[in-house]
């Protein structure tokens, strides 16, 4: 009997460590799965991070395409767009101006990089459906512009019930230095050529020293400007700011034309108006100013340029005008 | 104790079977704790890599300005001020792609060594960027991130370039026009003097003179008496192509038509062309068709063309023996604004006469201006009364009271039409009743005394520039015979119907005329695409052209029919619509392009802008040899390559 009884203790015990080995394996088996569910939730996490960070990459890449092509119409065609911020937002989305394709967007726009995102995920495991939609392009400051956009994205994991749906808005700058200056060939039958570059000198202006002036005329940088044309603006033709484009800071750009380079391209000059552009250009009626040391073609007015300050003052030579 | 009984052995092997299990069983516990423990350990290499992928695509250049590397590529403007925002990941990204690999490799060791102890590696598209050299384990974590615009064996960015003409060396055709004009009773002749200008600085390529004119008597007794250019005679050299000789009773006149090549003679400046011939029975006069066609190379300023216009349409100066009329034939564009006109005359030599009726002698017309009507606009006597023929069998009985130098400046403002306009002024010309009695001049002479010369200016002004800065125009005349026209190639015929194409780089068209050329003629009905674009106003006002509104016209196939009509509106039997009219038409092109697409280097952008400028204008026929060509480009336009992974790997 006692050996009936030990057998049965051993079959409880067999049993037991069964059952425990059962449970052991189906803890790990759960544990793995969590585990790998985990490692899919961090990796499909991961991926929305990587696709918000290279959406905002790829719509900078395109909007400077796009601003390249914006700029490219407006000095093909010698008019100015109608509502630059939209038309650069139309290329940015689809590739084209008033409907018609653009070269420089050829497979370039936000749709050919939604496809490659698509493509991309479906290598990781996932079908996306991505989009970007609600662009909007606003200044930022003089040197660059804002680009808005709403990334949309679902991601959905091939083998495991993981799907991410989310929306946000993601914004990127745009700089626009080393892109041309619309105004300029506009206003001299296509012929002047000034490419956006900021200043070296701004704020530093001695009114004895006149080299950083000479410089900055000789060079045509841009400064900073409350009232000269943003590049929006410029887009559009216009030598002021709109209020459409006003953010309440100084989102102006202004140059010095270099009245001597115009007439080497055959083009009338009127050594009067101030050298400023917008001024010179549009003949914004002010008194300017012939300034000591400076080329005899070189006008400066005294309105204000930015910073509160006048053109006289920031650029520092009040005590050198001529009267 | 021995082993008295069975059930001490069952026991014994029961335990022993029992342990057995469960020392199996035992055993493979630590193997799954093994394997949740490098479970464990493969998260928190996941966790670190991860959380390294974050650093390197959050940490800016400026974070990481300090590292070596990075500080000695600022001090020496490899990296620039708005370099200085990029992320870490992007800068090596930037360097490995643009095969500054060592760069890369050194910006990634010094990051990296900073941040973590472990084992790590950073790849991209298979290729190992860094390696920190370490032994290998079992366990590897990793973490991807994507990153558009690189790809490999791809720039990162590239240039694009425009390029605009800023001087276009082109042929240009020029319509030189005589407008019908003459005199010359019953042998008297008629002289007509043409002055003009071409631009300085050309290369005349060619200079067709076709020469339309009514002569007497029969053709081959015609009185071609002179045709000087430039001094030259070439009236002997007067190719005659179409000649019709018509008789009534004793009268037998000719119209004829014929060309000359005046090539040697025309100069670049002032030039002057005098023709005389008469007609012994009838009136010697220019028909329809006479003009001067020249082509030369013109160098072209690139410049906006104006929205204000004032043009003068001078006066050929016409000297008739028994009168002298001209009708000259202008245009206003079809959308033209604020349109003025002035008409001045100054005639010598008219006769001012005078007729006695109802009891007093009353002053009569002798000086008539029509503008775009049968009715005359001006006339400078009360009446034209005639009733019989007197002095040389055709003088009425007017009497010749005195010389008169008529100077008028005329206001003809209000009886302008848009489109082609007549204006026609009668010296001493009466219908075919009766003619003045000597000489009378329409004054003009162009080049030398402008403001006391005869002519029209007309003012106006259009909504916009008909071409803009950075565009061409280009001009085109096209003879009848050349184009696809109903009745047989180079026959006269009437009416004439003719098509022609308008190809799609022809679409802007700016202006369009037609050009008539006839021998005999009454009213001219002109029809383009089937619409009535132009009718006489009264017999005989043919004028040298007519012009074609351009929004009338299209891309592809146009017509245009021409027919000759009696003042009763049936088909002219005898006057035709002659082979050497033409169509005329200007259009423009675009003399820049654009942006284009993204080159490696600034070379190749330019090369391409300009080679696109050159087919662009030569398909116009514009030498590229002869376009003087500026250019810009742009760096740093970016491409959309990608997007490329880059992997951390963490052991």
């Amino acid at each position: 009997m006692k050996g009936v009884f030990f057998s049965l203790i051993i079959f409880f015990l067999i049993s037991l460590l069964i059952a425990i080995v059962f449970m052991q394996r189906s803890y790990v088996r759960y544990a793995y799965t969590q585990a790998t569910l985990e490692g899919r939730v961090t990796a499909i996490k991961n991926f929305y991070a990587s696709l918000v960070e290279d959406s905002k990459r790829a719509v900078a890449i395109v909007s400077r395409r796009a601003v390249s092509a914006a700029i490219s119409h407006v000095i093909s065609t010698g008019v100015g767009l109608q509502e630059a911020n939209r038309t650069i937002a139309e290329l940015v989305l689809n590739g084209t101006i008033e409907g018609e394709k653009h070269a420089l967007m050829e497979g370039s726009t936000v749709k050919d990089w939604v496809n490659k995102i698509e493509a991309l995920a479906l290598i990781e495991n996932f079908d996306a459906n991505i989009s970007i939609s609600e662009v909007t392009v606003v200044p930022e400051d003089s040197f660059s512009i804002k680009v808005e956009f709403k990334l949309y994205a679902i991601l959905r994991d091939k083998n495991f019930n993981i799907m991410l749906n989310k929306s946000q808005q993601v914004y990127t700058y745009v700089d626009i230095t080393s892109f041309e200056d619309p105004l300029y060939p506009l206003y001299t039958y296509g012929r002047a050529v000034n490419i956006f570059a900021k200043s070296p000198h701004w704020l530093n202006y001695s009114s004895e020293d006149l080299t950083n002036l000479l410089d900055d005329l000789n060079k045509s940088y841009y400064h900073p400007s409350r009232y000269g044309a943003s590049f929006l603006d410029r887009l559009e033709g216009k030598c002021l700011v709109q209020n459409k484009y006003n953010i309440g800071k100084d989102i102006g750009l202004e140059s010095f034309v270099d009245k001597q380079k115009l007439l080497t391209l055959g083009i009338p000059v009127y050594p009067e108006r101030s050298s400023i552009d917008y001024m010179y250009f549009c003949n914004v009626s002010v008194p300017a100013y012939q300034i000591s040391g400076m080329p005899s073609s070189f006008r400066l007015d005294n309105q204000t340029g930015a910073l509160d300050m006048t053109h006289l003052q920031i650029y520092n030579v009040s005590s050198r005008v001529v009267q | 104790m021995g082993l008295k009984s069975g059930k001490g052995f069952v026991f014994s092997t029961d335990v022993l079977i029992g342990l057995s299990i469960a020392l199996l069983l035992l055993s493979m516990i630590p193997l799954t704790f093994e394997k949740r423990y490098a479970e464990t350990s493969l998260q928190l290499l996941s966790y670190e890599a991860n959380d390294l992928m974050n650093v390197f695509t959050t940490l800016t250049v400026a974070d990481m300005s300090n590292t070596p590397t990075i500080k000695n590529l600022i001090e020496k403007g490899v990296i620039q001020g708005k370099d200085l925002n990029k992320t870490i990941l992007d800068l090596i990204g930037s360097f490995w792609y643009a095969g500054n690999e060592s760069v890369a490799q050194n910006i990634t060791k010094e990051v990296f060594n900073g941040l973590s102890n472990k084992c790590f590696s950073l790849e991209t598209e298979n290729e190992t960027i860094y390696e920190k050299p370490c032994p290998k384990k079992d366990t590897v974590a990793v973490a991807f991130r994507s990153l558009s615009g690189y790809e490999m064996g791809k720039p990162i960015s590239g240039h694009i370039a425009r390029a605009w003409a800023t001087k276009v060396l082109k042929n240009t055709t020029e319509i030189i026009p005589f407008y019908p004009e003459g005199s010359g009773w019953t042998a008297d002749r008629v002289e007509i003097t043409k002055k003009f200008s071409l631009p300085t600085g050309i290369t005349i390529y060619d200079a067709v003179l076709y020469v339309s004119v009514h002569f007497g008597t029969s053709k081959t007794q015609a009185e071609f008496q002179n045709l000087f250019v430039n001094g030259v005679q070439k009236k002997n050299d007067v190719v005659w192509l179409y000649l019709q000789e018509e008789s009534s009773g004793s009268e037998v006149t000719t119209a004829a038509y014929g060309y000359i090549n005046v090539k040697n003679e025309l100069v670049a400046g002032s030039n002057t062309i005098y023709l005389a011939f008469g007609s012994p029975n009838y009136n010697a006069h220019v028909h329809p068709g006479m003009r001067l066609i020249v082509t030369y190379s013109l160098l072209q300023d690139m410049f906006t063309a104006n929205r204000s216009f004032t043009k003068r349409y001078y006066f050929d100066d016409v000297v008739g023996r028994t009168g002298a009329w001209s009708m000259v034939s202008f245009y206003v564009p079809e959308n033209a604004m604020n349109v003025t006109a002035k008409l001045k005359l100054n005639g010598k030599n008219v006769d001012d006469t005078r007729v006695y009726t109802g009891g007093r002698w009353r002053n009569s017309t002798d000086v008539k201006v029509y503008v775009n009507s049968g009715t005359a606009f001006y006339q400078d006597g009360d009446n034209e009364y005639c009733y019989s023929y007197s002095d040389r069998g055709y003088y009425c009985n007017r009497n010749i009271v005195g010389e008169m130098n008529p100077m008028l400046e005329l206001d003809i403002t209000n009886a302008l039409v848009n489109g082609t306009n007549v204006v026609s002024v009668y010296l001493n010309c009466y219908g075919d009743t009766h003619w003045g009695d000597s000489t009378a001049e329409i004054y003009s002479d162009p080049t030398s005394d402008p403001e006391n010369s005869s002519y029209i200016e007309v003012s106006y002004e259009l909504p916009e520039p008909p071409f803009y800065y950075g565009e061409i125009d280009i001009n085109k005349d096209v003879l009848f015979g050349n184009l696809d026209c109903w009745r047989p190639l180079w026959n006269a015929s009437n009416p004439k119907n003719c098509t022609f194409n308008i190809s799609e780089s022809e679409k802007k068209v700016v202006e369009s005329f037609v050009h008539i050329a006839q021998g005999f003629s009454s009213m001219i009905k002109a029809y383009v695409n089937s619409r009535l674009t132009f009718v006489s106003p009264s017999t005989r006002a043919v004028p040298e052209s007519i012009y074609v509104k351009p929004s009338i016209l299209s891309v592809g196939r146009n017509n245009i029919s021409l027919v000759d009509v009696q003042p009763g509106g049936s088909i002219s039997s005898t006057n035709y619509i002659l082979p050497w009219s033409s169509f005329e038409h200007t259009y423009i092109v675009k003399s820049m392009v654009d942006y284009g697409h993204v080159f490696n280097t600034s070379e190749e952008a330019v090369n391409d802008a300009i080679e696109r400028l050159k087919q662009q204008i030569g398909k116009e026929g514009i030498n590229a040899t002869d376009i003087q060509v500026d250019s810009k480009s742009i760096y740093g336009i970016e491409w959309l390559w990608g997007p490329s992974m880059f992997k951390i790997s963490v052991w």
